[in-house]
């Protein structure tokens, strides 16, 4: 059974919203950046494109927003970016990064004014947008009502919970992380072990099986009830480490369980992946990490990226 | 206990400012795999695997036309391996594949394949046209070297 405070810390992971057809100069306007971006921890991706073939925008909680656009749009719109680390000899891809809460960036200044010609006049962008916003206090205005002019949709972040009978876990040992023959299984194993869970692939094949020879790391045991909840949706850093507080408070109380863990995936088309890190699709655009917190509250972090992006932090 | 909890939160949000160098980065690295190893109260070891995915997954669809038989699980895995073996001849049929997983309605599948032999097992699928006389088509949905990436596709998301 789950506490009933982590049930509602999973019931309130906080809404986020969709905007159609939003210009990208309505998030650099003045009102947009004193209402939003400088009250809290504003966050927008671009929803439905494609970081290897589209333009693509974001705006980072530091009140940087990202464009990541390709050669012809760069030209057309005339502000000043670098050329993407990812785009070889022949450059088709540029990344532009407008600082919104930089100091001179104020509707007297020249570059402010820039921007807002280029993305308003010279090369109008728009995107559908996914948005979300977090802050302390709770005065202000919302979202909602900044962007009821546009298509703007609230929406709740998908929840399915499913209990797992009779699962072989793999052993671990928070001071382990390679793993002993015996004893316990590494990180590694355990990371695929997630995939097969998370998959509903079979454990238990035999080596000689003809379809698959995958089987749960050694050693393991079997447990009787584990406790499996998925939530999609564009969720906040901020809502995450929530999550992660309780289920350290899980811990709290004495419990049968050995270690638990959380896992967040990355959006395979964000323009970046950790911090401002520049981020690419190739050929999955995967960015993910996994906690795994220990009853004596040990934790690992696994951090997993393929090509098209930096080592993570 | 709570106490405890705090602070080890406290040092979870510290993870996320340490930054490390990055020694030789190369583009062309295919995956990276980071632990973090944390044992209160000393910051434990840190784990970089580069290149080092011994697997690759794919997630595969079967395009059939309507109508006729649809195979089964072992027939499935028999198609994988006729296609390996059209393409790359016997020493390809014996490129270890395994279906993780088959589901017969919707004629999807997860395969996993060995890291070197996924261009083998990639190129295979590809070009195999035919299924029983019947024309037929794979389709690779997604590819990665970690099996959990495959149970989130941000670009399956749907939100109406």
């Amino acid at each position: 059974m789950l506490p009933e405070v982590l049930k509602s810390t999973i019931a309130d992971i906080g809404e986020y919203y969709l905007v159609r057809n939003l210009p990208v100069h309505e998030l650099v306007t003045q009102e947009f950046i004193d209402a939003f971006v400088k009250k809290g921890s504003c966050y927008a991706l671009t929803y439905k494109t494609k970081i290897d073939q589209d333009n693509t925008a974001a705006l980072l909680p530091n009140g940087k927003l990202i464009l990541s656009v390709d050669k012809d749009t760069y030209e057309e719109l005339g502000l000043q970016g670098r050329p993407s680390q990812y785009s070889g000899k022949k450059v088709m891809r540029y990344i532009i990064t407008i600082d919104l809460t930089d100091a001179g960036f104020h509707p007297e200044s020249k570059k402010y004014n820039r921007v807002l010609w280029a993305l308003r006049e010279k090369k109008p962008l728009e995107f559908d947008f996914l948005l979300a916003w977090y802050n302390t206090g709770a005065e202000g205005s919302t979202l909602m009502s900044y962007f009821s002019k546009n298509q703007i949709q609230a929406l709740k972040p998908k929840i399915t919970f499913s209990t797992l009978r009779d699962l072989q876990c793999p052993v671990l040992k928070s001071n382990d992380l390679q793993g002993k023959p015996e004893e316990s299984c590494s990180t590694e194993e355990l990371f695929e072990w997630l995939g097969a869970v998370l998959n509903e692939v079979s454990l238990d094949n035999k080596s000689s099986s003809f379809l698959s020879t995958y089987c749960c790391p050694e050693p393991n045991t079997v447990v009787e009830k584990a406790f499996l909840c998925t939530i999609t949706g564009f969720i906040i850093p901020e809502k995450i480490i929530q999550l992660l507080e309780q289920l350290c408070c899980y811990f709290g109380e004495p419990k049968l369980a050995y270690w638990l863990t959380l896992t967040v995936h990355g959006f395979a088309d964000s323009p970046v992946s950790w911090r401002e890190v520049e981020h690419g699709f190739h050929k999955g655009g995967e960015n993910l990490y996994n906690f795994v917190i220990f009853r004596n509250l040990d934790y690992w972090l696994q951090m997993a990226v393929v090509a098209h992006d930096d080592c993570p932090p | 206990m709570q106490r405890q909890a705090q602070k080890f939160c406290a040092l979870l949000k510290s993870v996320s400012c340490v930054s490390l160098a990055n020694p030789g980065w190369d583009s062309t690295v295919s995956s990276v795999f980071v632990t973090w190893c944390q044992t209160a109260p000393s910051p434990g070891p840190r784990r970089v695997l580069r290149r080092a995915a011994e697997h690759h997954y794919l997630r595969v669809r079967l395009e059939l036309p309507d109508g006729g038989a649809r195979p089964n699980a072992a027939q499935f895995k028999q198609l994988v391996v006729t296609a390996l073996r059209e393409l790359h001849g016997e020493v390809g049929a014996a490129l270890p594949v395994d279906v993780l997983t088959y589901e017969e309605k919707t004629l999807s599948a997860i395969l996993r394949v060995i890291s070197s032999g996924l261009v083998k097992l990639w190129s295979a699928l590809t070009l195999l046209g035919f299924y029983q006389n019947r024309r037929c088509a794979f389709r690779v949905l997604q590819t990665s070297p970690f099996l959990l990436a495959l149970s989130g596709n941000s670009r399956e998301l749907v939100l109406d």
